[in-house]
């Protein structure tokens, strides 16, 4: 019953977008054509010819996540424990999360190149912060109770870090994966809009220059299927990951 | 020889409001003494002191006679709350106080499932704190304190999440095992000598615990000659003549120090109960030998004339206490 719903909206709103077109209400050159956009899908994939760029971006995506999260972790774990220089360094981070990043784009590419280095730091400094906050929240949230019977039990300081801290903030860095990882996502493809020689975001780049609209439309489709994806993927990770956490759907012994 | 725990004439204050004024109370090895006061009195405060969780401003925590520096060592503490850790199993979280002192993951996880049986969570040990009742994860946590065999137990208001049935029988299965004597006296007994290890650096009694090969036969009871074998056996040999007096003779019952705000609860399981004044700067204003019969089924003793002569009396000390605190909090 839900999915008929959603694939007739789904279905209403391609056919009006299609008749739109077709009848010229909806310019072409605008608006594009459902159509071309397929079949421009369609090539891409027949030939192969999206791979490399898609990987492109994939990859970028990954690594942006990656180093951001170690990073973040790391320097969350290390504020969250010395509060003195986490208060020292305070408006600095704040200021430092209140620039927007993305205006960041041109100064990567002139320090890093055109490459995929200059797409990492973009999605690089997108990632660190959410992750970056979200384990300094961990750490002053750890129960003091759960703290202090860990101690009672024996725990140095190490210990303390690798068993409790780390596990507390990780909980929090899980919650925030769909954010962190389609924070990336969106670090790499604006990066590669606003300069690249590759990638899906290079390819929407090229075809807005000659005013191929369907082209466009055809990359924000392999764009949102590709974050659609990774979202799943990280859905699956979470179930894994997080499966001391309560869920409505894990029945309770009473 | 020296009281297992002792605090002499200690206070505690936040700037200037007094927490706990002038306090002597102490513990003698292998007595269970509770501490009974109105809510809100500072018996948590008590605890921490003796679990080294916090100094006093003035006066002195002693453990075994020795001055306490730092975290109490010698001292397991079942605490009021949550505190076993919610990304570990109910195994692994009994399993954490033998890997944090160094043993190997087999061992740790070999004692804690010897524990997790003692306790009643057999089959249950790969279940998520989330994953079991309150019940059940008091039993974690009791069997997550016990498998380090402290000679010190600090228990603070352990049982009073729990429903009236479970809080029984866990008060029964604790006085089980408390009056069974350390877990390395009945390892021994029964053979089976992995339990609850620990290294301890600050005490020389780590040892007695530490055999595993089960040369220990004779028992921990036998204490003039299996305490030189384990002075012995130490690592690092040192400890004062004090601490080894001390730590030879906790092959028995642990020292328990048991903190409620239930009269109850604290007659039909000490031999002692200690009763508080109504915060702030409140202070011990009355003790009570508890010479009722072991072993206690606490639900049936209740129903004894001995015992409800007990109660009326410590009541009748508690009560002005209580509605000294009410008011308080009426006012407040």
């Amino acid at each position: 019953m839900i999915t008929a719903a959603r694939l007739a909206i789904g279905l209403v709103l391609l056919g009006l977008w299609q008749l739109g077109s077709a009848t010229g209400v909806l310019s072409p050159l605008f608006f594009g054509h459902p159509r071309a956009i397929a079949d421009v899908i369609g090539t891409w994939f027949g030939t192969g010819f999206i791979w490399p760029h898609l990987a492109t971006t994939i990859a970028e995506t990954l690594m942006a996540f990656a180093t951001g999260t170690s990073a973040g972790v790391l320097a969350g774990l290390w504020l969250g424990l010395s509060p003195r220089t986490q208060a020292v360094l305070d408006p600095y981070i704040k200021a430092a999360n209140a620039m927007p990043r993305v205006i960041l784009a041109p100064i990567f590419a002139m320090w890093f190149g055109l490459g995929m280095a200059s797409k990492v730091a973009l999605g690089f400094t997108l990632v660190f912060f959410i992750v970056f906050f979200n384990v300094l929240q961990g750490v002053r949230e750890v129960s003091p109770t759960v703290l202090n019977a860990t101690r009672m039990l024996g725990a140095n300081r190490r210990q303390l870090i690798r068993h409790v801290y780390l596990p507390a903030a990780l909980a929090w860095v899980f919650s925030s994966l769909h954010v962190s990882v389609g924070m990336a996502f969106v670090g790499a493809v604006i990066a590669e809009y606003l300069g690249s020689a590759r990638g899906v975001g290079y390819l929407i780049l090229q075809a807005e220059g000659v005013f191929d609209v369907d082209t466009v439309f055809a990359g924000i489709v392999v764009l949102t299927g590709c974050a659609l994806v990774l979202d799943a993927c990280v859905t699956i990770a979470e179930t894994r990951l997080l499966v001391w956490q309560p869920r409505a759907d894990i029945p309770r012994d009473t | 020889m020296a009281h297992a725990l002792s605090l002499e004439t200690v206070t505690v204050a936040f700037g200037d409001y007094t927490v706990v004024a002038s306090t002597d109370l102490h513990v003698e090895q292998g007595e269970f003494v509770s501490v009974v006061g109105p809510t809100g009195c500072g018996k948590s405060t008590l605890l921490n002191l003796a679990a080294g969780l916090r100094a006093p401003n003035t006066g002195v925590v002693r453990v075994g006679g020795v001055p306490l520096r730092g975290l109490n060592r010698q001292a397991g503490y079942l605490f009021q709350g949550e505190s076993l850790m919610p990304w570990r199993t109910a195994r692994d979280n009994v399993a954490a106080g033998p890997e944090f002192s160094g043993q190997s993951r087999a061992a740790a996880r070999a004692a804690a499932d010897a524990w997790l049986g003692r306790v009643g969570l057999t089959g249950h040990g790969a279940k998520y704190p989330h994953q079991m009742s309150g019940g059940m994860r008091k039993r974690a946590q009791l069997a997550q304190t016990l498998v380090m065999d402290p000679p010190i137990l600090l228990m603070d208001e352990p049982f009073s999440a729990l429903d009236v049935q479970t809080r029984l029988m866990m008060e029964n299965e604790l006085l089980r095992l408390w009056e069974s004597g350390s877990a390395t006296a009945r390892e021994r007994t029964d053979g089976s000598g992995s339990a609850g290890a620990r290294e301890r650096s600050t005490s020389g009694s780590a040892t007695a615990r530490e055999r595993t090969d089960g040369s220990g036969s004779a028992g921990a009871r036998e204490r003039s000659t299996s305490g030189s074998a384990t002075a012995r056996e130490r690592p690092d040999g040192s400890g004062s003549a004090v601490a080894r007096e001390y730590d030879v003779g906790n092959g028995a019952k642990k020292s328990v120090l048991f903190i409620t705000h239930d009269l109850e609860e604290a007659i039909s399981l000490s031999d002692r109960v200690i009763v508080l004044s109504a915060g702030p700067a409140t202070t011990p204003i009355a003790e009570f030998a508890i010479d009722l019969p072991r072993p206690r089924d606490v639900a049936e003793i209740r129903l004894t004339p001995a015992f409800q002569h007990l109660q009326e009396q410590i009541w009748s000390v508690l009560r002005a206490e209580v509605l000294r605190a009410y008011q308080a909090g009426l006012a407040a």
